[in-house]
């Protein structure tokens, strides 16, 4: 259904946003998403093992385009805990968190018995570092890493991605128990629901310095490890000292059958890590209405090698695919507001899209079904080819669910001046 | 026979002497002669003295035959049935008018003034004019007119009115063929016996009317019954407006009569609208104005009162039109600080409303109609009860529609708008017995919104309302127990709703939100007046509230919800919550009043406060000192303690702190008065507010019993303004041709506070994750403008055409310049944040701020009502003033926002 209707603020205003650029626009340096692979990282093991054998790792992707082409350096940062301002309220921490890490790396490649020498390993484009080698070596390989196609004024940047081992485990130093405690009450809850560490990316281009945080989840898969977490790493409650897990979180957790369970306790099952969710292609429908029959691009044709031709003016409409297992269940914790009492909520993730382009108008910035109804939205093509591109536009969508899993994917689009000097020609 | 012409005036000051204050004056022959006696607080005016009976002064001969006039000004003072207890000659062109005019008015019968609508003690200035006129030939052959025998027969009756309104002229001079035959009586009736019969030119005149003419034909042994209406003279004929010279106890209040209220340029003729342009008052961004910033304060630290009763909202839709009708107001008194204890709940300023005692004699009414709203309003006199009532309703959502269709757009575009639609009403029945008065006032105020939709047939499956009403039941009884104790009570009722609904049916969305809260509001005042040089109010003031909050909205309650993009409405709770309030006060201040001018009111004010968790006491003194060194030069200054517990939202808990102490302002006031002429007259204040205890945000945890809590806010906060304010002002009075001010401040208003953004620590080795506390920052606050300049004109024009004048000239609001912060780009949220941390908070500022508004009224009178319409152009001279940037989605780039282009507004209203 179309949303022709317009909601305007009954206002005098004169000016608003005219002449203000339109967030789905992308005429210059822009990140449009970072992907965390894995999106939550369960530190299930963490207390069985003896040592440092335990191995989590996440790799960063990031989506990042200019289609001005010019040259772009970036580098990394590792932001320990839960940020609200990409870690610009960790200038202190930023260097701090490099010589903890660094002290960190060294013994977890002591005692894993890898070399050395960093980065440790590299795989295709991945390559993979330790906390305090992010900055360096994102700095270090900007210029090489950024591809420059001369005859496409868009610079597809996602093929730059780094690995960030995060290994933890075994009889607790200082460092690692200094990180963990601080994400074990990360946010009042810590990894119960969640702590979230983020990396940050700078980026600077053609004059022009964008920073952009992306958050990462850790969590222990069962909660009625935390108990023993807490424990091994000497987490107290503030201010009272208390070492139990219903003084520090403010509840208890019921044990598992045949157990007891105490009083108004809260039972939850072991956690599933989040997955990113996988685009598997992108419907489209052309035409005036573009209200016709949707036709697949399939995952192996995005991006495509041809791209869509649609004339000057013409919309069409676009609708993202995916797989099934992108529709995770997960559990959250409520609060009953009327009782103040917790209670467990079973949910299944709904995917948005955010949608962005290099030319023409789209219609949504955001997708949502329990916002917009549907995920496809409209791109309406301008009145004349883009002549900066040859006529050519990109469409990115960028898939989010709702606990950090990201994925994305684009669409090529050539704009006719009219009809039969583009289309089968 | 000498015939004297006699046009008389009455007064055009009155000044009013309040209670027994004024009698105590007159009979103490010792007492120094003061044009203000004093009356307990607060006397106000409510019905000026009325000539009843008027004498004819003699006529010196020499004078007379030598064509001399003169005027004699005298003060006459009336006591509080009337009679005319002294006279005083203040001045006389010639000194041989003085003494007939002494006896004559010694002679004078007056309706007794009313302060707060009871009869009391008043001294007027009268102004007795003498016009030599020649006998003429008496029109009746032989027979002088003041020796008509009564058993002639009468033949000539009438009755005088006033034009358009239909009152009654009292004292009117008719004369048949230039011969003067009779006067009016109070009914504004007239007899005449023995008229010959044939042709009749009747002349009828009254000193504020113009000269009225008519040809009657008297047939032998018929009698002539005429209606005379005569029309006002002064430009605003139909409104009596005495100046009162009230008591001047405050040192900062500005009290705005009706006159000075309707007709200002900028304010769509709504009358409460001017206070807005009165020193003390900063500008409100966003061009409809409507927010009582007082002094650099918080609009919620400025109470708003309708007669004593506090009311949620002064106008509707924030800005709109006041929730009273103007039919209905007698005054408006404005403090912007230094107040006396009779009010509580607010640390800065003080808006009451006042609204008039009902006066109709006959059925009244009038009409208004303009493009935004309109009112109708109707008084009706019923036995010894006079009950009047006054309805407005907006029309906007009607004709919003009509403007969208003729818009420019696609043709399948469509344009969804939320239309403010309001209304309000009062009803108001009251009637004196003896020494008492009893009033009945119902008032009530209904906003919402209202969804329009234009350009398409779409259904769009949803749907929003925005409910704000208040009702109000006022029942007061004023009792004048003797003539040094007065008694005022009044209880008050009410309730008030907020309600807000959405729902979008294609998506499952239904969030709503209720708040209802009953009241019952209860004041005593009780003035006494022991000695003559003190008087002693007193005075309860309790308050007893119930609110219901019933919520049904998406709450984000789920622990650790990771940022997105989106937010889901369809996952709504529900809540529903209870709370009482009780809080009760008690305030008594004394007025000391010495010989040579000097006032002094000492003042206390106990609260007492009583509101979920939060048990308080607050003990308030204030001192107030006038001393008028020189007749007409006042020097003043006030202090005191002001003290309101901090608003719902700090003291709720789990998101508030329900520990926080009431919010406390010391206020200093030095001021000047300076009065040039009756009219005219210069006031300047140096003020200096210190606000403390304010919420501000904290990290802080208490623990308790074992459970840790978040105080979420903690008193810290403080903030100051000071300044000077100017007000030059010419009052306006019955017959002038101008009133207007100059308002002009100055001031600094600064805020110390916590920045919103916590910051989130990881302490090596140590507690994690304990969030520190910022340290108090200081910033100009949001209100924070240095300069305010504004003058108000008003001027009387021939044909019935009155012009008006509104100019301001105001510094721009400060800004935080959010593109001097660190902006990142947060990929979960997928939204551009700023980081603020560095940048220094409002440390720019908006340009200069200036507007003219123009507005033009022209009255039609007629007999039995009168017609008017005005234009008024509100930014005359299209500025493009600048209120606010709006930032691009990554605060790169900015545009200004500016509002109301010019824009004229037309009305019309009729009155009868």
């Amino acid at each position: 259904m179309h949303r022709t209707l317009t909601l305007i603020c009954a206002t005098v205003a004169a000016g608003c946003t005219e002449g203000l650029d339109d967030v789905t626009e992308v005429t210059d340096l822009r990140v449009l998403a970072v992907k965390a692979t894995p999106p939550e990282v369960m530190l299930e093991n963490v207390f069985e093992l003896s040592g440092y054998e335990v191995q989590n790792e996440v790799l960063f992707e990031v989506l990042a385009v200019d289609p001005r082409g010019v040259p772009v350096n970036y580098r990394w940062f590792n932001c320990p805990v839960e940020s609200s301002k990409a870690c610009n309220d960790y200038v202190i921490q930023r260097e701090e968190s490099v010589a903890i890490s660094t002290e960190l790396a060294q013994q977890l490649v002591e005692a894993s018995g890898t070399p050395p020498t960093l980065p440790v390993d590299t795989v295709g484009d991945v390559l993979r570092v330790s906390l305090d080698n992010l900055r360096d070596l994102g700095t270090g390989l900007a210029a090489a890493e950024f591809r420059s196609e001369p005859d496409r004024a868009v610079v597809p940047l996602e093929t730059n991605a780094f690995a960030l081992p995060l290994r933890v485990g075994g009889a607790p130093t200082p460092d690692v128990t200094n990180w963990l405690t601080s994400l074990a009450l990360d946010g009042q809850f810590g990894l119960l629901q969640g702590a979230w560490p983020s990396v940050v990316l700078e980026f600077e281009a053609g004059g022009q310095a964008l920073e952009v945080q992306k958050r990462f989840v850790v969590n222990i898969g069962s909660p009625r490890n935390l108990s023993t977490l807490l424990e091994a790493f000497g987490v107290t409650a503030p201010g009272t000292g208390a070492l139990d897990t219903t003084d520090v979180l403010g509840f208890s957790i019921c044990p598992p059958p045949p157990n007891a369970p105490p009083p108004n306790c809260l039972i939850l099952e072991d956690r599933q890590p989040n997955e990113n969710p996988v685009i598997t292609g992108v419907d489209y429908s052309m035409g005036e209405s573009a209200d016709g029959t949707f036709q697949t691009l399939t995952a192996t044709q995005v991006p495509q090698i041809q791209p869509l031709q649609v004339l000057a003016e013409e919309s069409v409409r676009l609708r993202p695919t995916f797989t099934e297992a992108s529709f995770e269940s997960y559990t959250v914790i409520n609060v009953d507001l009327q009782t103040s009492t917790l209670f467990t909520e079973e949910r299944v993730e709904e995917l948005s899209i955010s949608w962005f382009a290099t030319a023409g108008e789209l219609q949504d910035a955001v997708t949502w079904p329990l916002f917009t109804r549907t995920l496809d939205t409209v791109i309406t093509m301008p009145d004349a080819p883009p002549e900066a591109t040859n006529g050519l536009i990109t469409v990115w969508l960028v898939v989010q669910d709702q606990r950090g899993g990201t994925d994305w994917t684009s669409v090529e689009l050539q704009v006719c001046p009219r009809v039969g000097l583009c289309r089968g020609s | 026979m000498r015939i004297f012409l006699f046009e008389t005036c009455l007064a055009l000051i009155v000044a009013v002497a309040g209670g027994s204050t004024a009698l105590a004056a007159i009979e103490d022959q010792n007492v120094p002669k003061e044009k203000e006696p004093e009356p307990p607080p607060p006397q106000v005016l409510t019905k000026p003295p009325e000539l009843l009976q008027f004498v004819n002064a003699r006529y010196p001969q020499k004078l007379l035959e030598a064509g001399v006039g003169g005027e004699v000004v005298m003060q006459i003072e009336i006591d509080a049935v009337g009679a005319v207890r002294r006279v005083e000659i203040l001045q006389a062109s010639e000194p041989d008018l003085a003494t007939p005019a002494l006896i004559a008015a010694t002679q004078f019968a007056f309706s007794p003034a009313e302060i707060n609508s009871i009869p009391a003690p008043i001294r007027i200035e009268y102004r007795y004019i003498f016009t030599p006129q020649a006998p003429e030939p008496d029109a009746i052959a032989g027979r002088p007119a003041a020796t008509t025998p009564e058993v002639l027969p009468l033949n000539f009756v009438g009755v005088v009115l006033e034009a358009g309104v239909r009152n009654p002229i009292a004292g009117a001079v008719v004369s048949v063929n230039g011969r003067r035959v009779a006067q009016t009586d109070r009914r504004g009736r007239f007899e005449v016996r023995g008229l010959t019969p044939g042709n009749l030119t009747v002349v009828v005149s009254s000193p504020y009317h113009d000269r009225f003419t008519s040809q009657e034909t008297l047939a032998p042994d018929e009698r002539i019954e005429a209606r005379y209406y005569l029309r006002r003279t002064s430009f605003d004929p139909y409104e009596t407006v005495v100046r009162a010279k009230t008591e001047r106890r405050e040192v900062a209040k500005v009290q705005l009569d009706r006159k000075e209220l309707e007709k200002v340029p900028g304010t769509f003729g709504d009358p409460i609208r001017v206070i807005e342009n009165l020193p003390g008052l900063s500008r409100t961004p966003g061009g409809l104005g409507g927010s009582l910033l007082v002094r650099g304060a918080n609009p919620s630290d400025t109470a708003v009162f309708i007669d004593g009763v506090q009311i949620p909202l002064l106008y509707h839709f924030g800005g709109l039109t006041s929730v009273v009708n103007s039919t209905f107001l007698e005054r408006i008194d404005f403090y912007p600080g230094g107040f006396g204890p009779r009010y509580g709940s607010a640390t800065a300023g003080i808006v009451d409303v006042v609204t008039r005692d009902l006066d109709c004699d006959q059925v009244r009414g009038s009409g208004k109609v303009d493009i935004i709203d309109s009112s109708a309003f109707l008084c009706v006199p019923a036995d010894e009860w006079q009950v009047a009532g006054a309805v407005r309703r907006s029309y906007i959502d009607a004709l919003l529609p009509v403007v969208l269709d003729a818009l420019p757009r696609d043709e399948d575009e469509g344009v969804l708008t939320a239309s403010p639609v309001y209304y309000d009403y009062q009803l108001k029945a009251g009637r004196a017995f003896g020494d008492q008065r009893f009033d009945v006032f119902a008032f009530g105020s209904d906003d919402r919104f209202k969804l329009v939709q234009s350009g398409s047939t779409e259904d769009i499956n949803f749907d929003f309302g925005l409910h704000t009403a208040f009702h109000r039941l006022l029942l007061r009884h004023r009792w004048k127990l003797s003539d040094t104790l007065t008694l005022n009570s009044q209880v008050a009722p009410g309730v008030v709703l907020q309600e807000f609904e959405a729902q979008a049916s294609e998506i499952g969305a239904d969030n709503r939100f209720g708040l209802t809260i009953w009241s019952l509001g209860w004041r005593e005042e009780l003035a006494w007046k022991p000695l003559d040089y003190l008087t002693v109010n007193v005075g309860l003031d309790i308050n007893f509230g119930s609110a219901t909050l019933d919520i049904d909205a998406p709450f984000q309650t789920e622990l650790r919800n990771f940022p997105t993009p989106t937010f889901n409405f369809t996952e709504s709770q529900s809540f529903d919550e209870s709370s009482s309030q009780y809080n009760h006060a008690y305030w008594a201040e004394a007025v000391f009043e010495t010989d040579f001018g000097l006032k002094v009111i000492p003042g206390l004010r106990v609260d007492r406060w009583d509101f979920r968790k939060t048990q308080d006491y607050s003990f308030l003194p204030r001192l107030t000192l006038r001393w008028e060194f020189i007749e007409g030069s006042t020097v003043k200054g006030a202090a005191g303690l002001y003290e309101k517990l901090p608003q719902p939202n700090f003291l709720i808990d789990p998101f508030g702190n329900p520990n926080l102490p009431p919010q406390r302002t010391q206020q200093w006031i030095l001021g000047f008065e300076q009065e040039f002429t009756d009219l005219i007259s210069l006031d300047i204040q140096a003020f200096y507010n210190d606000r403390n205890r304010l919420p501000t945000q904290t990290t802080a945890e208490t623990i308790e019993d074992g459970e840790r809590t978040r105080e979420n806010f903690s008193p810290d906060g403080t903030g100051q303004t000071y300044g000077i304010e100017v007000l030059l002002r010419h009052l306006a009075t019955d017959n002038g041709w101008f009133y207007g001010w100059i308002a002009y401040t100055f001031s600094r208003s600064l805020r110390q506070d916590r920045a919103a953004d916590q910051t989130v620590s990881f302490n090596q080795g140590q507690t994690p994750n304990v969030r520190e506390e910022r340290a108090l920052v200081e910033y100009p606050s949001n209100f924070d403008q240095p300069h305010i300049l504004t003058v108000v004109g008003q001027f009387v024009l021939p044909w019935g055409l009155e012009a008006g004048i509104r100019y301001r000239l105001v510094s721009g609001n400060p800004f935080t310049p959010v593109e001097q912060g660190e902006i990142f780009y947060d990929v979960d949220a997928g939204i551009y944040s700023v980081d603020l941390d560095n940048v220094e908070r409002n440390s720019d500022r908006l340009p200069l701020f200036h507007q003219l508004d123009l507005r033009i009224d022209k009255t039609w009178t007629f007999d039995l009502w009168k017609f008017s319409a005005y234009v008024e152009l509100l930014n005359a001279y299209n500025a493009s003033n600048v209120e606010q940037y709006e930032y691009d989605y990554r605060y790169d780039r900015r545009v200004e926002v500016t509002f109301l282009p010019i824009i004229p507004v037309i009305g019309v209203k009729g009155e009868f």
